[in-house]
C-alpha cells in the first residue's frame, strides 16, 4: 500500500474527497428545491382557480339573485303600462323583494307618459341608516338621465345588463352597480327600464373575503376596465406577484387573484429555510469528524509508516539471521553425511540458532534457543553464533566450548536472557559424536526403524552461572541413523484447542522416518506441526536440524569368508569411484591392495572351516580416500609379518609375502589394530594432484 | 580369466584375457600346468589382454619363472600394460621377467 509523503498531501486528498461529497449534496438539494419549488407553483395554481372559480360562482349566484328578482318584475311593469302611478308600487315590491337590493327605480323613455312630464323615473330607496323606504320621482333636468350612458346603452342593449359602477347622486347615495331589465310595450318596443340597484359593498365583500395567502387579494373589473373591486387599500405590494383571472359568466366582469410571489412559496421558504439550516449544521459536523478524522487518520498513517520501516528493517535482520545459517552445500567430506535444517521464526527475527560445518575432518554443530523473542533474541542469537564459530575453531572438545560459550554470555548478560543449546562433535572417521547440553530440548535418534530420545540429563542452561561446568557425553553414529535435533518450538506448537505438539507426538512422527532422508524428515516432521497446528498463529520459532548418516551401502562391502565373494570387490570400487569422483588412475592400485587385504583376510583368518566375515569400509575425507578392513577372525597383525626380500636372486626369491608389501607400497598410511574382538586395519590413500582447496 | 595355449616350434605362447586376481589365480593353476612341464623351451605370457594382477597371479609368473630357470628353458612377457608393469617395478620383478613387445 502506498503512503502519502506529507500530511498536506495526506488532508489535500481527504479534503477533496469531502468537496465532492458537499458538492453532490449541494447539487441535489438545489435540484430538490426547483422541484418542490415547481410542484408549489402548481398547487398554487390549483388552489386559485379553485378559489375563483368558487368567488365567481358566489358572485353570479348572488347578481343571478337580483336578475331574477328583476326578470319577475318586468311583466308586472308591462302589465301596468297604462297606470304610471303603478310604477311606484312595482318599484317598491321590487326594493322589498330582496334585502340586497338598495334601491329600485322605474326609467321611461322621453316623454313616454306626457301628463307626467319630459322625465319620468320612480324610484323606491332605503333611507340612509334605517329600514325605512323614501318614494321619489327623480327624473328631472338636474337628473337627466336620459342622457346618460348607462341608460341609453342598456336601453340599446337586447337583454338585461349590469352597469356601474357609479356615484348615484339621486338615489341610493352610494356607489353602486345596477342591474336593468327592458319594459317593453305590446309591440315589443323598449319604452323603459326597470333598475334594481345594489352597493358594491355587496359584491366587494365577496371579493374581499377571498383571503388565499396574508398578503394576497382579490379584484373584480367591469369589461370595460372600470374597477369594480380594487386591492385593498393598506395594500402596497412589493416585488414580484402573481395573477390568476377568471370571467364571471354572463357578467362581463372578471375576477382576478393577486397572490405576492414571497406568499406563494411561504411555506417552501420556511421548509428551505429549515432544511438549509439542517444541511449547514450537517456540512459543520462533517467539516469538524473530517478534520478530527484527518488528523487521527494522518497519526495512523505516521504509525503506519513508521510500522512499515520496522518491518523493512526486521525483513533485512530475517535476511541476516537467514544467512547466518549454514549453506547446503557442505565439502565431499561429509559425503557420508546428509544434513538438512529448517528455520521458521514466528516473528520476522527469530531466537532460535543451528549452525554446522566441516573442519578437521569434523563435523561441528549446534543447535540453540534463546529465550524470548523478537529483535532482542535474535540479537543475543547472532552473538552466540559468532562465539560458536569462533571457539570451535579450534577447540574439539565440546564441553569446552560450552563453558567459555557460558562464561561469554553470562559475563554479558544485562537482561539475563537464557539460551538452551545442543551442541556436538562428530569425528568423521570413527562416527563418534562427543556432545554437550546445556539445558535443551534432547535430541531424537532414530535408528533400525525406531526413535528415542537421547536420554543424557542435561546440564545449565547457557548465561545464569558464569561458573557453570559442563560435561561431555558421547554417542555413536551408524550408517542410516540420524539425529534429530530441534528446538521448543516444535514440542511445544500449539494448536487452536491450545494443545500442545508434545514431546510423544514428535517421538511418534519421527518413527516412522525409516529410511528418509534428512531432507524428508525435515519435510514430514514440519507437515505434521502444520497439520497439527492448523489455523492458529505460529507462537514461537520453529528450528529443526536432521543430521543422518548415510547408509551409503556402496561404501561399506561385507564379504563371506569364501575366496570367491572377491569378485564382488572390483565392481564396489568402481561404483565408490564413480559416486564419490575419485581419481580413476588410482582405483587399480586400490583395488589390488585391497584385494591383497581382503584375501589375507578370507584365507586365513578364521579357522578352517568356519564361517566368518569381513567388512570394507571406504569414504573419503578431504583429499584421502580411506579405507577399513574389520573381521572378527584370529588376532593378526599383517604388517608384522616378514616381507619377501625383494633384492635377493631369482633362486632365492620366495614365492609368497608379496601382498602385504603392495599394500605397503600402495597406501600411504596403514595401522592395523584390534578392538573388541575386531581386527582392524585401516589404510589411506592421498590423490595427487587434489589439494583440499581445488576439490 | 581366459588362458589360451599355443604350441608353435619350441615356443610355447599362453594368452591372459581378463584379470588375473587372486580368485583367477586359483581357478588356473592346472590351466598352466603345459606350462610347467615345457619349462625348457621358451615360453611367452602374452599380457596384452591382462589389465589387472594380483599377488596371486605374481606368484604363478614367479613359479614359472623359477621353473624356467630350473629347466633350462626362457620366459618372456609380452605387451604388458602400463598398470601391470608398475606392480612388477613395485615388487621388483621387472628384472626378473623380461618382456618383448
Amino acid at each position: 500500500m502506498p503512503y502519502p509523503k506529507s500530511k498536506y498531501q495526506f488532508a489535500k486528498k481527504e479534503l477533496l474527497k469531502m468537496f465532492v461529497a458537499i458538492f453532490v449534496l449541494a447539487l441535489v438539494s438545489v435540484t430538490y428545491y426547483f422541484y418542490i419549488r415547481r410542484e408549489a407553483l402548481h398547487t398554487a395554481e390549483r388552489r386559485a382557480e379553485l378559489t375563483l372559480q368558487n368567488t365567481e360562482r358566489t358572485i353570479h349566484i348572488r347578481m343571478g339573485k337580483i336578475e331574477t328578482t328583476v326578470n319577475a318584475m318586468g311583466p308586472m311593469a308591462e302589465y301596468a303600462l297604462d297606470d304610471p302611478d303603478a310604477m311606484y308600487d312595482i318599484a317598491r315590491h321590487t326594493v322589498e323583494a330582496s334585502s340586497r337590493i338598495m334601491g329600485a327605480g322605474i326609467a321611461f323613455v322621453a316623454d313616454y307618459y306626457p301628463e307626467k312630464g319630459h322625465w319620468f323615473e320612480t324610484y323606491v330607496g332605503h333611507h340612509k341608516g334605517c329600514d325605512t323606504l323614501f318614494t321619489e320621482q327623480i327624473g328631472c333636468a338636474e337628473h337627466d338621465y336620459l342622457n346618460m350612458d348607462w341608460f341609453q346603452k342598456a336601453l340599446a342593449s337586447e337583454k338585461g345588463s349590469w352597469t356601474g359602477p357609479y356615484y348615484d347622486n339621486a338615489g341610493g347615495m352610494d356607489y353602486l352597480i345596477s342591474y336593468c331589465l327592458h319594459i317593453r310595450d305590446t309591440n315589443g318596443k323598449a319604452v323603459g327600464l326597470i333598475i334594481a340597484d345594489i352597493t358594491l359593498d355587496t359584491l366587494s365583500s365577496i371579493v374581499r373575503s377571498v383571503k388565499l395567502y396574508p398578503h394576497s387579494y382579490c379584484t373584480l373589473m367591469a369589461g370595460d376596465g372600470t374597477m369594480l373591486v380594487g386591492p385593498p387599500a393598506n395594500q402596497k405590494q412589493k416585488g414580484k406577484v402573481h395573477s390568476f383571472s377568471e370571467k364571471i359568466d354572463g357578467k362581463n366582469m372578471t375576477l382576478t387573484l393577486v397572490v405576492p410571489d414571497s406568499d406563494m412559496y411561504r411555506r417552501l421558504r420556511r421548509s428551505s429555510l429549515f432544511f438549509a439550516l439542517v444541511a449547514l449544521t450537517g456540512v459543520f459536523t462533517v467539516f469538524f469528524i473530517s478534520y478530527r478524522s484527518i488528523q487521527n487518520l494522518w497519526q495512523l498513517n505516521e504509525v503506519r509508516i513508521k510500522e512499515q520501516h520496522i518491518e523493512d528493517e526486521l525483513t533485512i535482520a530475517r535476511n541476516i539471521q537467514q544467512s547466518l545459517l549454514p549453506s547446503e552445500k557442505l565439502s565431499t567430506a561429509t559425503n557420508k553425511l546428509n544434513i538438512k535444517g529448517l528455520q521458521v521464526p514466528a516473528k520476522f527475527v527469530g531466537g532460535d540458532l543451528y549452525d554446522y560445518y566441516v573442519r578437521d575432518n569434523k563435523l561441528l554443530f549446534c543447535i540453540g534457543d534463546v529465550s524470548g523473542k523478537g529483535v532482542p533474541a535474535a540479537l543475543l542469537m547472532a552473538i552466540a553464533h559468532s562465539l560458536f564459530r569462533t571457539l570451535s575453531a579450534h577447540d574439539d572438545r565440546p564441553e569446552v566450548i560450552m563453558q567459555a560459550l557460558n562464561a561469554s554470555i553470562s559475563n554479558n548478560n544485562p537482561d539475563i536472557m537464557f539460551i538452551t543449546m545442543f551442541l556436538g562433535i562428530m569425528d568423521l572417521s570413527t562416527n563418534i559424536i562427543r556432545y554437550c547440553n546445556a539445558g535443551h530440548n534432547p535430541p531424537i535418534i532414530i535408528k533400525d526403524g525406531g526413535a528415542e530420545y537421547l536420554g543424557t540429563e542435561p546440564s545449565l542452561l547457557l548465561g545464569v552461572d558464569v561458573n557453570a561446568e559442563y560435561t561431555a557425553n558421547e554417542l555413536t553414529l551408524s550408517p542410516g541413523d540420524t539425529i534429530f535435533l530441534y528446538t521448543d518450538g516444535l514440542t511445544e506448537a500449539e494448536n487452536p484447542q491450545k494443545e500442545l505438539f508434545g514431546e510423544q507426538r514428535a517421538l511418534k512422527t519421527a518413527s516412522q522416518f525409516g529410511t528418509l532422508t534428512a531432507e524428508e524428515q525435515i519435510e514430514q516432521m514440519r507437515q505434521a506441526v502444520h497439520v497439527f497446528v492448523d489455523q492458529a498463529e505460529q507462537s514461537d520459532d520453529l528450528t529443526l536440524l536432521a543430521i543422518r548418516y548415510n547408509p551409503v551401502a556402496d561404501s561399506t562391502l561385507t564379504l563371506t569368508n569364501n575366496i570367491d565373494e572377491l569378485t564382488r570387490l572390483e565392481p564396489f570400487l568402481e561404483n565408490f569411484f564413480d559416486q564419490n569422483d575419485l581419481d580413476l588412475a588410482l582405483l587399480s592400485k586400490v583395488d589390488l591392495a585391497l584385494e591383497e587385504a581382503l584375501a589375507n583376510v578370507i584365507m586365513y583368518a578364521y579357522p578352517e572351516g568356519e564361517k566368518g566375515e569381513v567388512t570394507l569400509t571406504a569414504n573419503v575425507a578431504d583429499n584421502a580416500i580411506c579405507m577399513e578392513i574389520r573381521d572378527k577372525g584370529t588376532p593378526f597383525n599383517p604388517l608384522e609379518q616378514k616381507e619377501a626380500d625383494l633384492n635377493v636372486s631369482l633362486e632365492e626369491r620366495k614365492i609368497g609375502g608379496l601382498g602385504i608389501h603392495l599394500i605397503k607400497e600402495i597406501m600411504d598410511e596403514i595401522e592395523y589394530a584390534y578392538e573388541n574382538g575386531h581386527n582392524i586395519l585401516s589404510m589411506k590413500i592421498i590423490q595427487e594432484g587434489c589439494r583440499p582447496d581445488t576439490c | 580369466m581366459d588362458i589360451n595355449i599355443t604350441e608353435e616350434g619350441n615356443t610355447i605362447t599362453a594368452t591372459f584375457d581378463g584379470r588375473l586376481d587372486t580368485v583367477a589365480a586359483q581357478q588356473i593353476a592346472e590351466t598352466i600346468e603345459p606350462l610347467m612341464q615345457n619349462a625348457n623351451q621358451n615360453i611367452i605370457l602374452d599380457c596384452e589382454k591382462m589389465p589387472f594382477i594380483s599377488s596371486s597371479g605374481l606368484r604363478i609368473f614367479l613359479k614359472i619363472r623359477k621353473e624356467v630357470a630350473a629347466k633350462g628353458g626362457k620366459m618372456y612377457l609380452k605387451n604388458v600394460c602400463p598398470d601391470v608393469m608398475q606392480i612388477f617395478k613395485m615388487t621388483k620383478l621387472d628384472d626378473i621377467f623380461e618382456t618383448i613387445n
